[in-house]
């Protein structure tokens, strides 16, 4: 035990003291490329890109991960996506429902239910370098101007918007921990749904677009695999570029699947956006975000809600699903670990249907009650 | 709100409060102490007491970390001997290193992520606390104070450093690191432990043979199917 011990002791001193000496690098020009078998450019990305990852590019085609020759990550193309319903219902269709909510006294989704929309930044020093001068700024990067240009957006719109500007600092792997912190006290205000506006690090054409003759930024949303609410967030996504695309087609980059779960196991509306990347400019970005925000709208403030919440919904389910499925093989794992316990298990049972004793319980006494009926 | 979303929402927080039970059971509790630790941790969860009103600010939160770190401390006083004290106090240590430590190397969104850093701080806990003692409690109290060591470490850095980003320790309350950490941690001991008995045909006895540096029979331990 104590060799073992000295090791670990010398192994974690090394890493609580070489650690923080590593830490806040400034940003290294690495990136991950995603090729198809025809040697197209799909996707380029700073996020750690395994196999296994799924990417649904701007056309809804839908590519998955299958190999990594060094910075390169060969793709296989999926499927084509089918998006679902996207923003609201036709006028037609909201007037029959309104009409048949009011006949069947069912109560409307209230407008002014005032349920605010809450945007915060994980990465609360990521900044653009062309206008910011650097990538990276201590407890305040460009990030914060680009949430606020969306937070502007939707309060114009008269959604009220909390922007909470909470820095995280320092940019290592607890930020998640420290933002976590953050979403859980935005919860409290029982928002519609979350936003955590990054920025990505890629070449600026990556995410360089314009409409109407005006420079903005494109945006990625990001979906943890590693996330029981995976489904449910997904389905947030996909509704949120569905509504994007019918206003500005290709503003939405894509939707990138990556492992981890950036706190979205806390809502399933809680979603990662990318706003254009370290190497466009901030004021792109910010009219990037704005646009965004037009555009998203409705899908943002009535998620889960009305028309636009049946693919909510159903996302929800698929999400219960999964949760209840690794749950049920957890108890199952555990009762074969524990040895005895499944035939315990099945002991009691079978007293508890035949409404007759086992003659042969357990030794451990545990589960024997003193007063068995007969 | 949608049924489904409702319905996930319960059905998550029966999962999680399911697993804190089982957890809560090893710990010296009995039921009704754990339900009464649980419904603390959900209530507190709501209580951010600061200790520090300045720039960066510090608050703790009654039901993310005083409860946990309180069943932590409640769980090392309970310690039959000094050797498993000194042990829980070691595991603890070297988690809050560990955990400090490989927060800055492992660039979770960009060039190693492979898992998310929230399961990964539970395993270094469980696995390190299996490792010293092969104990449940001691992941218990690997995952909670080497969480909220690894918190007292960013306060240190941003003083140190003067960045102005508050620290909250536990600020999550009952969906907070220092509580997912703990519970993945003694959730993997037990994974660890049983799997290792089921394989070599049962819990130790007098008769088997022990590694070196692997505790025998003799001494307090616990595992197998004596908890």
């Amino acid at each position: 035990m104590r060799q073992r011990a000295i090791i670990l002791f010398i192994l974690a001193f090394w890493l609580g003291a070489a650690g923080p000496a590593r830490a806040e690098e400034e940003l290294v020009e690495r990136y991950y490329t995603m090729i198809d078998d025809r040697g197209k450019v799909i996707c380029r990305t700073a996020h750690r890109v395994t196999p296994g990852d799924e990417y649904l590019a701007a056309d809804n085609r839908l590519y998955r991960v299958e190999r990594l020759e060094g910075e390169t990550a060969r793709v296989r193309f999926v499927r084509r996506a089918r998006l679902g319903l996207a923003g609201v219902k036709p006028a037609w269709k909201a007037w029959f429902s309104a009409l048949w909510a009011v006949w069947a006294g069912k109560r409307q989704v209230q407008a002014d239910e005032k349920r605010p929309i809450a945007i915060f930044h994980t990465h609360s020093d990521e900044s653009y370098v062309p206008t910011d001068g650097k990538s990276s700024i201590k407890a305040g990067g460009g990030i914060y101007k680009v949430g606020s240009a969306m937070a502007q957006k939707l309060r114009e719109q008269e959604i009220e918007v909390i922007h909470d500007k909470t820095p995280h600092d320092p940019h290592d792997a607890m930020s998640y921990e420290r933002s976590r912190r953050t979403a859980a006290k935005l919860l409290e205000k029982r928002p519609v749904c979350l936003i955590d506006i990054h920025r990505d690090a890629v070449p600026r054409d990556e995410y360089a677009e314009s409409i109407n003759n005006t420079e903005v930024t494109k945006v990625q949303l990001v979906v943890g695999r590693q996330n029981p609410n995976r489904s449910a967030n997904e389905a947030f996504a996909k509704q949120i570029k569905a509504a994007v695309d019918k206003k500005y087609p290709g503003l939405i980059k894509g939707i990138f699947y990556g492992k981890g779960k950036y706190n979205q196991d806390l809502a399933p509306r809680l979603i990662l956006l990318e706003v254009g990347s370290h190497t466009n400019s901030r004021e792109a970005a910010e009219r990037g975000a704005a646009i965004f925000a037009a555009a998203a709208r409705d899908v943002l403030y009535n998620a889960g809600r009305g028309a636009v919440g049946g693919p909510m919904r159903r996302g929800s389910y698929t999400a219960l699903f999964w949760l209840l499925g690794i749950a049920a093989a957890g108890v199952v794992l555990f009762l074969l670990l524990n040895g005895g316990a499944l035939s315990r298990l099945g002991g009691n049972l079978k007293q508890e249907f035949a409404g007759v004793g086992v003659e042969d319980r357990s030794d451990d006494g545990s589960d024997s009650s003193p007063d068995d009926p007969g | 709100m949608s049924l489904g979303i409702i319905l996930l929402v319960l059905a998550s927080l029966v999962v999680l409060f399911g697993l804190a039970e089982q957890v809560l059971d090893r710990l010296y509790l009995n039921d009704k102490q754990a339900l009464l630790v649980i419904g603390g941790m959900v209530v507190g969860s709501f209580i951010d007491i600061p200790l520090y009103r300045g720039t960066p600010g510090i608050s703790v939160n009654l039901g993310g970390a005083i409860i946990p770190l309180g069943l932590a401390i409640y769980v090392l006083a309970r310690a039959g001997t000094a050797k498993e004290l000194s042990r829980g106090i070691l595991g603890a240590v070297l988690a809050g290193l560990a955990v400090y430590g490989v927060s800055k190397l492992y660039d979770f969104d960009t060039y190693i992520g492979f898992i998310d850093p929230q399961y990964l701080w539970g395993i270094l806990a469980g696995g390190i606390a299996y490792v010293i003692g092969r104990s449940r409690r001691l992941a218990f109290i690997s995952g909670v104070l080497g969480i909220i060591l690894a918190d007292i470490g960013h306060i240190i850095e941003t003083f140190a450093r003067g960045i102005p980003a508050p620290s909250r320790i536990g600020g999550g309350g009952v969906f907070d690191t220092v509580v997912i950490a703990a519970l993945i941690g003694v959730l993997l001991a037990e994974l660890i432990g049983e799997s290792r008995e089921r394989l070599q045909g049962g819990a130790a006895t007098e008769q088997r043979q022990y590694p070196p540096g692997l505790d025998g029979p003799g001494e307090p331990q616990e595992g197998g199917e004596s908890h």
